[in-house]
C-alpha cells in the first residue's frame, strides 16, 4: 500500500513539476501564433524526454552514481568538458529564467515591481536548497504544481471548437502571413523546452540523493511514462487556451500577464489565485531544480563531494557553485533584462547544447561494464537514436534560424 | 556494479591544460551566443520603402496586440474578474509593449516621402493606442473597474486601422 502511495506521490509529482517558465513562455506564445500546428513539436519533446529520463533514471538506480558522475570517467575529460561547459551556461540562463518568472508570478499577485521581488526569491531559493530536505522539496512544489490544471479547466470552461482544435493538431500547417524558418524556429524552441538539459541532470542526480536502487526501477519507470505525458498535457491545454483565445484575437503573447489571462477570463478570481500559485510553484520549483543542477554537473565533473543528502559542511564546493549560479541569475536580471525574453533565448540556447547533453546518456546506457542486464533494449535504442538524429538537427538549425528570423520575430 | 559511492571523488587528472581547454571553450561559446544574439537582436536600417512598409506592419502588430489584450482585460475586470492587482499589471505591460514599439519606429530612417507620411499616419494610431491603454491603467489603480468598458470603447476604431497596417484585415 505504501508502495503504490509512493508511486502514486511520484506520479504526481511528475505531472506537477513537469511545467516551467520555458513551458509556459513557449506554449501560450505558440498556441497564440500558430493555434495547435505546432503540438507535434511538443509531442516529439515528450517522446525524447521520457526516453532519456528513463534512461538517465536507470543509470542512476543500477549504478548509484548520476549519468554525469559517470561522463567524464566514461567519455574522458575533454568531452566530458564540452558537456560541463554547455551545460553550465545553459542551465544558468535557464536558472535566470525561472528566479524571473517567480518574480514575475509575486508581480501579477501584487503589482509589485518584478525588480523588486527578485533579491528576495534569490534568498528564498537558497535558504529552501540549505534547509528543505529534498524530498520535501521535491513533492511540495510538483504537488502545488497541480495547480496548473487550471488551464485544462479553463480551456473546458471557453467550450471551443474541438474539431478545429484536432484539425490543427491532427494537420498541421504554417499560418498564413508566418514563414516556415519562422514555424520551424518556435517548433525548435517548443521542443528544447520539453527537453531541456536540467531535466534529465536532476533527475539522474535526484534519483541518486533518493537513493534509488534495481527496486526502485518500476516507480521511476511509472512516474516518467505516466507522469511526464500528463504533465505534457498541461503544456497542451496552455497552448490550447492560448490558440483559443488570442489567436483570433491576433495577440501576440509576450509577457507572463498574458499566458494566464485565460484562465482569469474563464475562471475569475479564484481560477486566477490558482493559476498563479501553479506559475509560482512550477518556477520556484524548477530554480530549485535548476540551481542544483549547476551545482550537480560542476561537482559531478569536478569528482567533489555533492548533493543535499550530506551536509552543506560536507559538500561545501557543491554549496558554492550553487550560491555563484544563483548570484549570475541575480546580476543578469538587476540589469532589467526581461524574464520573458531570456526563457525565449535560454530555449533556443538549450536546443544549440542538447546533443552534448543526451549523447553520453546514450552511450552510458548502452554500456554493460556500467548497466550490466540494465542496459537499453533494441526498441530504446531505436527510438533514442532517432530522437538524437531530430536533437541533432535542431542543434545546427537553431542559431541560422534565430539569425533569419530575428529571433521569431 | 563499476562505481563508487555518490559524491565521492572520481580519478583525478585535472590538469592545467584541461583548465585552460575549460576557460577557452567558455570564451568561444560565450562569444559565439553574443554573436548570435546581437545579430538576432539589432534593429536593421529600412533601405527601401518595401522594407520600410514591412517594418511598420511588424510595429501595428505588435501594437494591435497590446491593445487587444487591453481590451479582453477592460472586458473582463469590469466583470468582476481577477483582481486589481493583476489587471494593473496586464494595462503597465500593454504600455510598456506601445511605448517600446513606437520608439522602435521612430528610431528607424524612413527611406522617402511616401515612408514618412506613412510614419504620421502610424504613429497617430499609436498615439492613440497609448492614451487609450493609459486611461485603463489610470483608472484600475484607482479602483474604478466599472468605468474599464467605457474608456476602453475608443480603441475599437484603432483595431481595425492597426489591423489595415499590420496587413491582418479580415
Amino acid at each position: 500500500m505504501s508502495r503504490l502511495l509512493g508511486v502514486m506521490l511520484g506520479v504526481l509529482t511528475a505531472i506537477g513539476g513537469f511545467v516551467d517558465i520555458g513551458d509556459l513562455v513557449a506554449s501560450a506564445l505558440v498556441g497564440a501564433r500558430f493555434g495547435l500546428g505546432l503540438a507535434w513539436a511538443l509531442l516529439l519533446g515528450l517522446v525524447g524526454i521520457c526516453l532519456f529520463a528513463e534512461m538517465s533514471g536507470r543509470v542512476a538506480a543500477v549504478t548509484g552514481r548520476a549519468t554525469f558522475d559517470l561522463v567524464r570517467e566514461r567519455l574522458g575529460p575533454r568531452a566530458g568538458l564540452a558537456n560541463l561547459a554547455a551545460s553550465v551556461l545553459v542551465t544558468t540562463l535557464t536558472l535566470t529564467a525561472e528566479v524571473g518568472g517567480v518574480a514575475l508570478a509575486f508581480e501579477l499577485a501584487t503589482s509589485v515591481n518584478r525588480l523588486l521581488w527578485v533579491p528576495l526569491v534569490v534568498v528564498l531559493v537558497w535558504a529552501v536548497i540549505w534547509r528543505v530536505r529534498f524530498s520535501v522539496m521535491e513533492n511540495l512544489f510538483g504537488l502545488l504544481g497541480l495547480c496548473l490544471v487550471a488551464f485544462a479547466v479553463a480551456l473546458w470552461q471557453l467550450h471551443p471548437d474541438w474539431s478545429a482544435l484536432w484539425q490543427q493538431l491532427s494537420a498541421p500547417s504554417v499560418q498564413e502571413g508566418e514563414g516556415r524558418p519562422t514555424y520551424f524556429y518556435y517548433a525548435i524552441a517548443l521542443f528544447g523546452a520539453a527537453m531541456t538539459p536540467y531535466e534529465v541532470f536532476f533527475f539522474s542526480s535526484g534519483g541518486v540523493e533518493d537513493r534509488w536502487t534495481r527496486k526502485d526501477l518500476l516507480t521511476e519507470r511509472v512516474n516518467v511514462f505516466l507522469g511526464f505525458p500528463l504533465g505534457g498535457l498541461l503544456s497542451l491545454s496552455i497552448m490550447a487556451v492560448a490558440a483559443v483565445v488570442f489567436l483570433p484575437a491576433n495577440v501576440q503573447v509576450d509577457r507572463l500577464s498574458q499566458t494566464v489571462l485565460p484562465v482569469a477570463l474563464t475562471l475569475g478570481k479564484v481560477g486566477l489565485a490558482v493559476v498563479l500559485v501553479g506559475v509560482f510553484a512550477a518556477t520556484f520549483g524548477a530554480a530549485l531544480e535548476t540551481a542544483l543542477s549547476a551545482g550537480y554537473s560542476v561537482a559531478q565533473y569536478f569528482g567533489w563531494q555533492w548533493g543535499k543528502y550530506v551536509r552543506p559542511r560536507e559538500a561545501a564546493r557543491f554549496h558554492v557553485v550553487v550560491m555563484a549560479a544563483l548570484l549570475a541569475a541575480l546580476l543578469l536580471l538587476m540589469t532589467t533584462a526581461d524574464p520573458v525574453k531570456v526563457t525565449e533565448y535560454s530555449l533556443v540556447f538549450s536546443a544549440m547544447a542538447l546533443p552534448l547533453t543526451y549523447l553520453p546518456i546514450l552511450v552510458i546506457a548502452n554500456d554493460p561494464d556500467y548497466m550490466g542486464d540494465q542496459v537499453n533494449d533494441r526498441l530504446s535504442n531505436l527510438l533514442g537514436s532517432a530522437v538524437l538524429v531530430v536533437i541533432v538537427v535542431a542543434s545546427l538549425a537553431a542559431v541560422p534560424l534565430m539569425v533569419l528570423t530575428k529571433a521569431g520575430q | 556494479m563499476i562505481g563508487h559511492p555518490p559524491g565521492a571523488p572520481v580519478a583525478a587528472g585535472l590538469t592545467w591544460e584541461v583548465a585552460i581547454d575549460a576557460t577557452r571553450m567558455g570564451a568561444r561559446l560565450g562569444a559565439g551566443l553574443c554573436a548570435g544574439l546581437l545579430a538576432a537582436g539589432c534593429t536593421s536600417p529600412s533601405r527601401s520603402a518595401e522594407d520600410y512598409q514591412n517594418k511598420v506592419a511588424q510595429t501595428a502588430s505588435a501594437a494591435l496586440s497590446a491593445l487587444q489584450t487591453a481590451r479582453l482585460a477592460a472586458a473582463a475586470a469590469a466583470a468582476g474578474n481577477g483582481t486589481a492587482a493583476y489587471w494593473t499589471v496586464v494595462f503597465v505591460d500593454a504600455e510598456d509593449t506601445l511605448g517600446s514599439v513606437q520608439a522602435t519606429l521612430a528610431a528607424v530612417q524612413p527611406p522617402d516621402e511616401t515612408s514618412d507620411a506613412r510614419y504620421e499616419e502610424v504613429s497617430q494610431v499609436l498615439d492613440q493606442a497609448a492614451a487609450v491603454v493609459r486611461s485603463l491603467r489610470i483608472a484600475t489603480r484607482r479602483g474604478e473597474l466599472g468605468s474599464l468598458p467605457e474608456l476602453a470603447a475608443p480603441a475599437d476604431p484603432l483595431v481595425g486601422q492597426l489591423e489595415q497596417y499590420a496587413g491582418k484585415s479580415q
